[in-house]
């Protein structure tokens, strides 16, 4: 037998779409026999755990942070720069919204004015803590990959900082954590057919997964973005700025983390809690949701739902089996190692001879 | 810890044969080989002939185990042998001198011979190659530093470490790949010689070359490649150059290529249109590669610079478009400084194909959008791009077609057309027809007549000398790292090869 | 006052330890053009594995071994995904690290809370301990640049196609030094937890692996230099944490944050001063091989 490896130059729609099928397929089935080996989780519990995730209307709840920071993540994705700084920059839109709610803004701030000003206030929080990396890499080619990863930390230990200490609120009993917001800056849900929906953030991840679709597919931008990360040298060579890449993908992907976390302290928790409790990771799992959707925003909706889900069958796990949240990242990393490893088939038309 | 070399040695003079059978090799669309078969014997030098994108390198590289076989049979002394890889070919005694010498420029001469050599082990250190190494090279007149780090060495010492590794591995087939075309008449001759008393050890030499002269003055028998099949495959003694010629080409339209009947154009009296002042060229480990360049290309005439390759060719060509430092003097376009210039404005104003034109294309992406790389043909209609295309004929089923599917010689033509498209006053090509055919040859070469005819000023930096000769208005040469204008009514291409050498 | 000293040393000598050893096994795969993203997640492996082999065995050596064995196979996903399939090496080395992070996780859940049975006394030997971590950046440093198997290596880094040429199986060694770098990055994590920390809780060692992957460029790919930044690092890290002491009650949050921030200035210093002559990754990392790579 004899296999002939050939590269492909034509990327099927369809082939994308069979190899994430197969991946998510040999993800459940990989995880639903490590957790049986490994925590006895019979198999039945298993299923029921990832069908409750699939139709689970929490589910929802994660596919906002997930799909915002997915979104962001397509930009620098397509062009080669690897942010996997989401999750601090959830978190510094958080930390800002809340600031502005409790210390800025007067406590009868209109809702018209505040709600707005809060969000766009988090976008640009989440895209100055972005910025710190992309300059360091567009001036001093500091690889943004770690400088990202350093800043989530530090930004993980001022939060932390923030509600342990200064910001601990009076009226929360010596919990850590702040004060809750005006109730009128509230995001609040609304009902549709029994479940309960965020129409604001829904619609923010509408027109975000539109602009984006239309800036990836038809400006110049978009296409000097798939230029570098195609091919960096013709980038250069055609004068394509990579500064000007590196800049605006970065400053675009946090601040669309930003308005995640904007969302997060708006919509569900109404005050800033212990940061890990805000996210859980929301950050690095986007990094699963932009690859899935291979960088197409309107199919990040799409992988968000699906990650959404996963999160939600570890729910059910924990509950099921005791096991601690932590678990669900055996699903994220396992899915995300599968699909980067069958995209072997996608770059490669493989044919075996006998 | 290591075997013995003079047991290998033995085994290695035995006369050997090498048969390959229906050999086959595609890349994507392209068949590069269509079942080749050839008979290689031993004490026999065996010329591989035919013109750029005949399939010679393609079949260098299968037999090293570079390439893999799509379908074939490949037999030393009858028995089959498998070659999936590159350590398989030298298993199997056969070792290949490449056209560029493939080392590790960041190593020194010991560790790169070190790596080589199968019969060292893993914990020997570079000490222990040296002496053996050492010994080899005075035998042949081989005359290395072996502490030297490669990127400090000239292209000729490379392909002198190139050399010596073959021979430390003593190989029973030795494939030289153009082995003479960054050489000196007096490499060259000890290239010769070293084949010669190869091919009187019973080896198996397999030349692949392009040079016709080459073939009749060094083979014994010579296979002619023609698109990837083989035409013919002779004793020397049976063939004519003017045989060889007709083999090689499908009509007669390569002795044109040699002509040079055009009359040259005087445009000295016209506007600079680049002016190089001065300038110190450095290469990648920020050596200077040429010193004091001085030269100017007037608006509507084509000014041809010839040099080896590794000489500065390419980086001149990049100091000009901005993609690389200089160290001393200036570089004037349209009377702007190249230095004050922004990336942005070089590339929208200026047309540049550089030596490995993969580097300016995109070939996940379309034709159509490949087109569109600078961002003054971004809004170019398609009707403005299919006529380029026509021109230049290039065999594109649709601006949509994926770029990647297309052959070495359409993706050439692409980025010579999109750079023509951009109108630009000044016009940089490095290798332009480099592995192109001669029909697509005359149709570049046409198309930068008729560019300059309207006024554009064109600058080839070119490895091919018969190229320079043949489109130059003035000829200049790299030659003892500066470069030195040729006057071009004299016997230019004598005084060129002098230069050159 | 010298007990004071020696006490330091010791703890700055025990802490740098870890991060020393997963720092010089992502030399080595970097040296031969792969990054490893998962050393993070491994290293978080190693410290869940060798907590619970050592209190299911008894022997914290056996657990150790354990720990090497499961690291290098885990990080050998990474290095065939990133070599024989082509895959993007960033996203399968986050993958790893993040499927790491999991696995330590759901393994260790059921040791929460319990003791080690033997402890292994690395604080009361710190000298050998240091002898033994400059004997080992130099035996690496010997490999890597005076022995052909790390010509072999560095060749696959820098020239993987001329390699290649040269008969190197230029894919295997890059599976290889990334499946010892993973072994060692999880024996770094069980050296951690059995020798510094001496107990398990879930996220145990999360941070360390992106300390590691950060010091290999601080240390500019040359494990003689790889102790530097370790032991500035183990010492600060081991000594922050007084500072919330009274007088001068400083959050541990924001304590928490100097290693990092610490080591994002260094990376700062080494890219913006004169000392960036002196960065040299390899010339391939990052970069596939391709054997039938189309220059034209």
């Amino acid at each position: 037998m004899k296999l002939v490896v050939r590269r492909r130059f034509y990327k099927h729609t369809y082939l994308k779409i069979v190899l994430t099928v197969a991946a998510i397929g040999l993800t459940l089935l990989i995880s639903m026999v490590i957790l049986y080996l490994a925590s006895n989780i019979p198999p039945e519990d298993f299923i029921y755990a990832v069908y409750m995730g699939l139709i689970d209307p929490s589910t929802l709840r994660y596919l906002i942070p997930l799909t915002l920071c997915g979104l962001g993540l397509t930009l620098p994705y397509k062009a080669g720069i690897w942010n996997i700084g989401s999750e601090g920059q959830l978190l510094s839109g958080a930390i800002i919204a809340t600031y502005i709610a409790l210390y800025i803004y007067p406590t009868d701030i209109n809702p018209i004015i505040g709600i707005p000003l809060l969000l766009i206030a988090s976008f640009m929080a989440g895209a100055a803590t972005a910025l710190v990396a992309g300059f360091l890499k567009a001036r001093y080619n500091l690889n943004e990959i770690l400088s990202t990863l350093m800043l989530n930390y530090i930004i993980i230990g001022l939060g932390n900082y923030l509600v342990y200490g200064p910001w601990r609120g009076a009226t929360q009993y010596g919990y850590p954590r702040t004060d809750i917001i005006p109730s009128q800056l509230w995001i609040t849900n609304i009902e549709i057919l029994g479940i309960r929906i965020n129409m604001t953030l829904i619609i923010i991840i509408l027109a975000s997964a539109l602009a984006l679709n239309y800036i990836i597919k038809h400006t110049r931008f978009g296409y000097d973005i798939t230029v570098y990360g195609l091919n960096r040298d013709a980038a250069i060579y055609s004068g394509i700025s990579p500064e000007k890449v590196i800049i605006l993908t970065m400053l675009i992907s946090g601040g669309l983390a930003g308005l995640a976390g904007a969302g997060e302290v708006l919509a569900i928790h109404r005050q800033l809690i212990r940061v890990q409790d805000v996210s859980a990771g929301y950050g690095y799992m986007a990094i699963l949701v932009a690859w899935l959707s291979r960088m197409d925003p309107m199919a990040t909706i799409l992988s968000g739902y699906l990650v959404a889900a996963l999160i939600s069958t570890g729910y059910t796990l924990q509950i099921l089996a005791g096991l601690t949240i932590g678990a669900v990242n055996l699903f994220i990393g396992g899915l995300l190692v599968l699909a980067t490893a069958l995209d072997f088939l996608l770059e490669y038309e493989v044919e075996i001879r006998w | 810890m290591f075997r013995n070399r003079e047991v290998i040695g033995l085994v290695g003079s035995t006369p050997t044969q090498l048969f390959i059978n229906g050999l086959s090799k595609r890349f994507g669309p392209i068949h590069a080989l269509k079942n080749v078969s050839i008979e290689f014997r031993g004490g026999e030098i065996h010329i591989i002939l035919g013109e750029n994108g005949a399939g010679k390198t393609t079949l260098a590289k299968i037999l090293s185990g570079i390439y893999r076989l799509d379908e074939g049979e490949i037999t030393i002394n009858g028995t089959p042998v498998k070659i999936r890889n590159t350590k398989d070919a030298l298993r199997n005694g056969i070792a290949i001198v490449s056209q560029y010498p493939k080392l590790i420029e960041e190593m020194t001469v010991a560790e790169n011979l070190l790596i080589a050599l199968d019969y060292y082990g893993p914990l020997t250190t570079p000490r222990s190659v040296i002496e053996r190494a050492v010994e080899l090279a005075d035998k042949y007149g081989l005359h290395i530093d072996m502490d030297k780090y490669i990127y400090s060495l000239s292209f000729s010492e490379r392909q002198r470490v190139e050399i010596l590794k073959a021979l430390l591995l003593n190989p029973s087939v030795l494939i030289l790949d153009e082995p003479t075309t960054l050489l000196t008449p007096n490499e060259k001759r000890g290239l010769y010689r070293f084949i010669e008393m190869l091919k009187q050890e019973g080896k198996i030499v397999i030349v692949i070359t392009h040079k016709i002269d080459e073939a009749l003055e060094i083979g014994d028998r010579i296979t002619i490649l023609r698109d990837g099949k083989v035409i013919v495959s002779l004793p020397k003694e049976k063939l004519t150059k003017d045989m060889i010629i007709k083999y090689m080409f499908s009509d007669g339209a390569e002795e044109n290529k040699y002509n040079q009947i055009f009359i040259r154009r005087d445009a000295s009296n016209r506007n600079a249109v680049l002016v190089v002042e001065g300038v110190d060229v450095i290469d990648d480990y920020g050596y200077i590669i040429l010193k004091n360049v001085n030269l100017k290309v007037f608006e509507g005439e084509i000014v041809g610079v010839a040099g080896i390759a590794g000489t500065g060719l390419k980086e001149l060509g990049e100091s000009i478009y901005g993609l690389r430092k200089i160290a001393r003097g200036q570089i004037v376009i349209n009377g702007r400084s190249v230095s004050y210039m922004k990336r942005e404005e070089i590339a929208n104003n200026v047309g540049f194909i550089p030596d490995n034109i993969v580097k300016t294309l995109v070939l996940e992406l379309e034709v159509e959008k490949n087109f569109r790389l600078k961002k003054s043909l971004w809004s170019i209609t398609l009707d403005a791009m299919e006529r380029y295309i026509n021109k230049f004929r290039i065999k594109a089923e649709s601006p949509n077609q994926n770029t990647g599917t297309l052959s070495g010689g359409n993706l050439q033509k692409l980025v010579v057309s999109r750079e023509v498209a951009l109108k630009p006053k000044l016009l940089i090509a490095t290798n332009p027809t480099k592995a192109l055919d001669h029909i697509s040859i005359n149709v570049i070469h046409g198309i930068f007549r008729e560019y300059a005819s309207n006024g554009g000023a064109v600058l080839i930096l070119s490895e091919d000398i018969d190229e320079v000769l043949r489109i130059s208005d003035r000829i200049y040469v790299i030659s003892n790292n500066t470069i030195k204008p040729v006057d071009s009514n004299k016997d230019a291409r004598k005084l060129m090869m002098e230069l050159l050498t | 006052m010298v007990g004071i000293a020696e006490e330091i040393i010791s703890r700055m000598v025990v802490a740098s330890t870890p991060l020393f050893l997963a720092t010089l096994g992502e030399i080595y795969t970097e040296r031969s053009g792969v990054i490893n993203l998962g050393v993070e997640g491994l290293f978080v492996l190693g410290a869940s594995i060798s907590f619970t082999a050592t209190i299911i065995t008894g022997d914290p050596y056996i657990a150790l071994l354990a720990t090497i064995v499961l690291g290098s196979v885990i990080g050998g996903i990474h290095g065939f995904v990133s070599t024989y399939l082509k895959g993007r090496e960033i996203l399968s080395g986050l993958a790893i690290t993040l499927f790491a992070y999991g696995l330590a996780s759901i393994l260790g859940r059921p040791f929460v809370g319990l003791s080690l049975p033997t402890r292994i006394n690395l604080a009361n030997n710190y000298i050998y301990l240091l002898i033994i971590n400059i004997l080992l950046a130099i035996l690496s440093w010997t490999i890597l640049f005076k022995l052909k198997i790390g010509a072999i290596i560095r060749a696959c880094g820098e020239d993987p196609s001329s390699a290649y040429v040269m008969g190197v199986d230029v894919d295997k060694v890059r599976l290889a030094t990334t499946m010892l770098g993973s072994g060692i990055a999880s024996l770094a994590g069980g050296i951690y937890t059995l020798g510094y920390i001496q107990v398990w809780t879930e996220g145990a060692g999360m941070g360390w692996g992106w300390i590691a992957i950060a010091n290999v460029i601080v240390s500019l790919w040359n494990p003689i230099l790889a102790p530097i930044f370790s032991l500035i690092y183990g010492g600060i890290n081991s000594m922050i944490w007084l500072l919330q002491l009274p007088p001068y009650n400083i959050s541990p949050y924001l304590l928490g944050t100097t290693p990092y921030l610490i080591t994002l200035i260094t990376l700062f210093i080494i890219v913006a001063t004169p000392i960036k002559k002196y960065v040299k990754p390899p010339a391939a990392l990052g970069i596939k091989f391709e054997r039938e790579e189309r220059t034209i």
